[in-house]
């Protein structure tokens, strides 16, 4: 039990309580969870239980609470740690057309397979080799 | 003899081994002269037992509570119970790469055992031997696992609270470690393959290993997904963090080899992908054992601070350089002649290995741009899990795609009655994604019932067709199961069918809120209504527990709980997860009145199909070992036919 008293006066102090946490309605999550939590190495503000995020979570929930907007919560955090706080910077991510890379390759594929539908001629498999050749 | 002498006697000892089997193999390869070859394939054996000994004294050390060494005195204390002293060794970096580099001896040791060509096995062997040269060379340097303190202190802190939370702990990382691995094998076989120009065979061979690496792969992330899910209690198993980022690209590669080179083996097409695949998909787990050991990631400033950065990065360097520098030098000599239809099993294949490439560079450039940009042009951006899946969805689907439809496409040329069957699969695409839609659900969660309709549908004709062609030949339809690659692939794909849909369910419909209950407060969220009957605290010696008495009116009484550890400043939420097959409950204690118990925070996590997730990790895995189990048999012997 000397273990317990020990903990205990170790913990009351670094936490100490003033009153119970507010509750967080589903869209506080949504929301957080689109924004970085500034102390964590790679959580969001939904997932981390740093003081900071929890902080976070509340200030969303107060925000919601006063009729603002997703933008205008998300703003107000823009404004106060920078586009980095953002998990997708607008205009500085990858741009995310980077993700449908082999997209046109599939729609290559379709179309290629048209006339060998119909006995056209085959395509090359080093088709793109020679091309890079060239 | 004490641990720190046994563990540097074996470090010393592999490395010594390890180093002379390197010469002798090269001396095997330049000179053309077996008795080289037979005196390197001697040490491989030593090498595995030297290995065993020093990770032995590790276990050893930590069992006797020897805190005279460093890693013992960081990584362990008294109060830890026998299992997670166990499993101590793969707790931090000195001791992971220990176990890296006894896997490593295990898997020369299993190589060498099978029968190698004896054109290439002079350099399959230097290959092996020179990875274990730089992972001893490593321990025996800059990161050695038993390094000793002058005044040893009478107890330490333990391993990481994270890593004691939960049994699978002792099984993800080996997992994990038997994967990446294992991937050094194929390497070792497409180097050896390069070097003396002989192309074809062996990627028999190298797949049979690279099967392996890959169930290892598939089953240590889905432990690792599900011990995220259990521990780290935010209810999600995926966050495209670095480290998980670094272990998915391996496993991509890794993917795309498995299938191009089944093209290789039945067309001979492919052969300069199959090296790429094979060299990158080593030299990934490497340059992710940089990323993640290094503290690269975190900052730029912290560039190569770790001591074992700067090594890894050159041993990636020089494992890429190895690989590539040879595909570039015969690169003439593989270039595939044969011509392919895009209507083909080829030409299916031949997309997915572009989607499996691609999002493994997608993955890699995403974790990579915030380091890029911060280097370059000095900003801070973030990139996190919201771009990561808005590229995967479309990737993934063109996968799941092309998964239902590639093994209905004959090689060659489609016939005939194949369109009746691609017909009837867009049918069944199109309907599924039609009843979802009229079900209410996104585009999305749509696309993926009928991708996954689409994909059951597609293994249930290719077991009609395997069963009736039997039937038709007067066969007993039964032996449709001895076809063991056909059957586990089917498994595989039924596995990653499931997989698909749980994911698109879980990340589209999650349902999270929190709430603070007074006792005999009743809360009604997600289908469950829960009231809070009070917290109580309990010791149980490395920790201290409190946990909260909820009474639901599905589950009966539920426990969430909070971990006090002493090396710990802020609580570990130990959630109490519901497992149902349509929705999981992820019951979370966040904060409880420390004063009387009054009150508690409480979350609530509702996320669909995630049952059905580990499943599909479960179904890949027995896919996997149904391929693998007597095909080493028959592999081994057409190994040794001439043939």
């Amino acid at each position: 039990m000397r273990w317990v008293v020990l903990l205990m006066a170790f913990l009351l102090p670094a936490l100490a309580q003033e009153a119970p946490p507010p509750d967080l309605p589903p869209e506080v999550f949504r929301i957080a969870r689109e924004l970085r939590c500034p102390v964590c190495q790679g959580e969001s503000a939904a997932e981390s239980n740093s003081g900071v995020a929890v902080e976070m979570r509340r200030i969303i929930a107060e925000m919601l609470q006063e009729g603002k907007t997703e933008a205008e919560i998300k703003a107000f955090f823009v404004e106060r740690y920078g586009e980095w706080i953002l998990y997708e910077p607008p205009g500085r991510a990858l741009p995310l057309g980077s993700g449908s890379c082999p997209w046109p390759g599939f729609c290559f594929w379709p179309w290629a397979s048209l006339p060998t539908s119909v006995r056209g001629a085959p395509c090359p498999l080093s088709f793109w080799r020679r091309q890079s050749a060239a | 003899m004490t641990p720190a002498l046994l563990g540097n006697l074996g470090v010393s000892l592999t490395l010594a081994f390890s180093l002379l089997g390197l010469g002798l193999a090269l001396l095997a390869y330049l000179q053309g002269d077996g008795r080289f070859l037979k005196g390197a394939k001697s040490l491989v054996l030593p090498a595995f037992l030297a290995a065993s000994a020093a990770f032995l004294a590790l276990e050893w050390a930590l069992l006797t509570h020897d805190f005279s060494l460093a890693y013992v005195a960081r990584n362990h204390s008294t109060k830890d119970p026998l299992w997670v002293t166990l499993v101590t060794p793969w707790a931090a970096l000195e001791g992971s790469i220990l176990l890296w580099g006894l896997l490593q001896t295990l898997y020369t040791f299993l190589a060498v055992r099978k029968p190698l060509d004896p054109w290439r096995a002079s350099l399959v062997l230097a290959v092996l031997f020179g990875i274990q040269v730089f992972f001893f060379g490593v321990m025996a340097t800059i990161a050695s696992p038993f390094e000793t303190l002058p005044d040893p202190p009478p107890d330490g802190v333990g391993p990481n609270p994270l890593l004691q939370n939960h049994w699978m702990m002792a099984v993800h990382p080996v997992l994990m470690y038997l994967g990446f691995v294992g991937l050094s094998v194929p390497y070792a076989y497409a180097v050896a393959a390069m070097a003396v120009r002989r192309y074809q065979t062996w990627v028999e061979e190298t797949r049979w290993w690279a099967l392996i690496a890959w169930g290892f792969l598939t089953a240590g992330k889905v432990a690792g997904m599900w011990w995220s899910y259990e521990v780290l209690g935010w209810g999600g198993y995926w966050a495209w963090d670095p480290v998980e980022n670094a272990s998915f690209i391996p496993w991509l590669l890794a993917t795309a080899f498995l299938h191009t080179a089944v093209v290789q083996q039945t067309r001979g097409a492919f052969k300069a992908w199959n090296f790429a695949f094979v060299t990158l998909a080593f030299a990934a787990t490497v340059l992710g054992t940089f990323l993640t050991r290094s503290g690269v990631i975190q900052s730029v400033h912290a560039f190569a601070e770790g001591p074992v950065g700067p090594a890894f990065l050159g041993f990636f360097l020089l494992s890429t350089a190895l690989g590539l520098g040879l595909l570039s030098r015969v690169s003439r000599e593989v270039r595939d002649a044969a011509v392919f239809r895009p209507l083909s099993r080829e030409g299916a294949l031949l997309l997915g290995a572009f989607f499996f490439a691609g999002w493994a560079l997608v993955v890699l450039l995403g974790t990579f741009y915030p380091l890029l940009v911060e280097a370059f042009a000095g900003a801070k951006v973030s990139v996190g899990a919201p771009f990561f899946n808005q590229i995967s969805a479309p990737i993934g689907a063109g996968i799941l795609f092309l998964m239902g439809v590639g093994p209905i496409l004959p090689w060659r040329r489609p016939r005939a009655e194949v369109f009746r069957n691609l017909y009837l699969l867009l049918a069944v695409l199109a309907g599924g994604t039609l009843l979802g839609l009229l079900l209410g659900y996104t585009l999305g969660a749509s696309l993926a019932v009928g991708l996954f309709l689409y994909n059951l549908a597609a293994i249930l004709l290719l077991v009609r067709e395997g069963v009736l062609g039997r039937k038709a030949a007067g066969l007993s339809p039964w032996g449709f199961l001895q076809n063991r690659r056909r059957v586990g692939s089917l498994v595989v794909h039924l596995g990653v069918a499931l997989m698909g849909l749980g994911i698109a369910f879980s990340q589209t419909y999650r349902l999270e809120s929190e709430k603070t209950l007074y006792q005999g407060q009743t809360w009604e969220v997600g289908g469950v209504r829960m009231t809070f009957q009070g917290v109580r605290a309990l010791d149980e010696g490395r920790r201290f527990a409190v946990e909260a008495l909820l009474r639901t009116d599905r589950f009966g009484e539920v426990r969430p709980r909070l971990h006090f550890y002493p090396q710990m400043n802020s609580p570990l939420p130990a959630p109490k997860v519901i497992y149902t097959p349509g929705n999981d409950y992820y019951f979370l204690l966040m904060d409880f009145d420390r004063e009387k118990g009054e009150w508690a925070s409480l979350r609530l996590i509702v996320t669909p199909l995630v049952f059905w997730m580990w499943v599909a990790g479960g179904l890949m895995a027995l896919g996997t070992l149904y391929i693998l189990w007597p095909a080493a048999r028959a592999e081994e012997a057409r190994g040794v036919s001439p043939a």
